[in-house]
């Protein structure tokens, strides 16, 4: 705990320092734990290029399913109000260590170093599944198991990517793993250039993407994984009171149906239980 | 996860062993660029100087796009741009060039190859230029050629101008590999996030990064300093006797 302290408050002198200014006026903590009428406007931290769930629209819109179910929670509790910062993944997290962003919804699972450093809400808003994405036409992949001796690539930081380091460790890695900075839209590039040979990701994700992008990727074999997804908040006072106002709310629309309605909407079936 | 203050001193020390494995790919970037770099300098330098008629405006052209563009641009583009040519001409000509299999790295050798040698082109010119005219001309009244004169006379005396400058470049070189990783080519920093990824340690993670960086620059430094004295021999000898 001591330790988590520290790099907070480091992050958030660091944080001080770089932008030169003491003044935070969007901090939740103001008027969260009364619930009072006032708005609480709350940065939200988004990749902004993850589609479908968080990305900009040809209209230069940021949209996505994530952002519409932030955008139903605005209606469900209107003293609360998003602000999206699309950042890259790997600067998400010291976004929200830095009090910079107050919220990340990006398909976020959960995980035990995760539980241990942020807070989670209570309720999930979405299932993360995941499959082998491959080169259309290719029938020699079909489980991680195929995949020996091939290259397989993945995001630093997601829970595809610890999905697949695990599974590795666990079977005498085989597995040979290239690593991406860049979003999954480069690693699908190279599966259709045949660079790499497959990807673990979220297949709706990777049809939406092949389909924009006209890239000649599939996915294959069984969808190995359906994790939920939870928005991330930081542990802290302010976290703590925007996390319960968050959950009330996410359970007002998983009641009401509208929820549903969204995953129905955005995929044709209902991922949000 | 031991609380030990503002740093996990522990996830550092772990990880030291995981981001030095970047820096044998840091270091051959870094090493094959400066080589390939120099050769396509001196080129540059010596046709500009020598005013050839349409080299040197092509010349011109690629050493202000590669100097007026960002290297992570660059980059991406001979990442993409280099593969989509090559495919294009291997199905023209009928080549059975299986380009996807060429690994990343070859690809970050010819871009920091490129980028490096139009920066030291620069330095080299100004070298060449700062030799004294009257040395060239006494060099040829005694008869040697072109080449003589260029390899006994001009380049001995503008290596010892350029070194200072090459030194510098090579550091911001080596600093600069740390973009590879947007290749995918996992060097000091690629290996730095990959180990801080799954726990989220990436502030000590990158002051790992940072001391490895810094430890190589500044045995660099000391090389450069070696090598600087060593070409100056000469002029110290000239002053005290």
């Amino acid at each position: 705990m001591e330790k988590k302290l520290g790099i907070l408050i480091a992050f958030l002198v660091l944080a001080l320092a770089l932008t030169g200014c003491a003044k935070n006026a969007e901090k939740p903590a103001d008027g969260a734990p009364n619930s009072s009428n006032k708005t609480n406007i709350v940065k939200v931290g988004t990749m902004g290029t993850y589609e479908p769930f968080s990305f900009v629209d040809k209209d230069g819109k940021l949209t996505g399913y994530d952002i519409e179910v932030l955008h139903l929670i605005e209606k469900a509790d209107p003293t609360l109000k998003f602000e999206f910062n699309p950042g890259l993944w790997d600067s998400l997290f010291p976004a929200l260590d830095a009090d910079k962003t107050q919220l990340l919804a990006n398909q976020i699972t959960s995980n035990p170093d995760r539980v241990a450093k942020y807070l989670l809400t209570d309720n999930s808003y979405a299932l993360c599944v995941s499959q082998l994405i491959v080169k259309k036409g290719r029938t020699d992949i079909q489980t991680l198991n195929d995949l020996k001796g091939k290259k397989i690539g993945t995001t630093v930081g997601d829970s595809f990517t610890r999905v697949l380091e695990d599974w590795n460790a666990a079977n005498g890695n085989i597995l040979d793993i290239v690593y991406y900075e860049e979003d999954v839209t480069t690693i699908l590039q190279d599966i259709a250039s045949g660079r790499i040979d497959a990807t673990l990701n979220d297949p709706i994700m990777a049809s939406a993407k092949a389909k924009a992008q006209g890239l000649d990727v599939q996915p294959v074999g069984d969808r190995t994984q359906a994790d939920p997804t939870y928005f991330i908040l930081k542990k802290d006072d302010a976290g703590a009171a925007l996390k319960q106002k968050i959950d009330a709310a996410l359970t007002k629309i998983k009641g009401d149906g509208s929820l549903s309605q969204l995953s129905i909407d955005w995929f044709g079936v209902d991922y949000s239980k | 996860m031991k609380g030990n203050g503002i740093l996990d001193l522990n996830y550092m020390l772990e990880s030291i062993p995981k981001i030095a494995a970047g820096i044998s790919v840091s270091l051959s970037i870094a090493g094959v660029a400066f080589v390939f770099g120099m050769l396509i300098g001196l080129g540059i330098a010596l046709s500009k100087v020598y005013k050839i008629p349409v080299l040197q405006r092509i010349c011109q052209v690629y050493v202000s796009f590669m100097r007026g563009t960002p290297l992570l641009v660059q980059i991406f583009l001979t990442y993409y741009g280099i593969p989509l040519v090559l495919r294009y001409l291997s199905d023209a000509y009928g080549w059975q060039l299986d380009v996807s299999r060429i690994p990343a790295i070859y690809f970050m050798y010819v871009c920091f190859s490129l980028n490096v040698g139009a920066y030291l082109s620069e330095t080299f010119r100004g070298a060449i230029l700062s030799v004294n005219r009257g040395q060239i001309e006494a060099a040829q009244s005694l008869g040697m050629t072109e080449g003589q004169v260029l390899c006994r006379v001009i380049i001995p005396q503008a290596l010892q101008v350029a070194i200072p400058n090459m030194g510098n470049t090579f550091i911001s070189l080596l600093k600069d590999t740390s973009l590879a990783f947007a290749a995918s080519v996992p060097e000091i920093m690629g290996q730095a996030k990959i180990s801080a990824a799954r726990t989220s340690n990436f502030f000590e993670a990158y002051i790992v990064a940072a001391g490895i960086y810094w430890i190589i620059c500044i045995v660099f430094e000391r090389i450069m300093a070696i090598a600087e004295n060593h070409m100056r021999k000469h002029e110290r000898e000239l002053f005290h006797d």
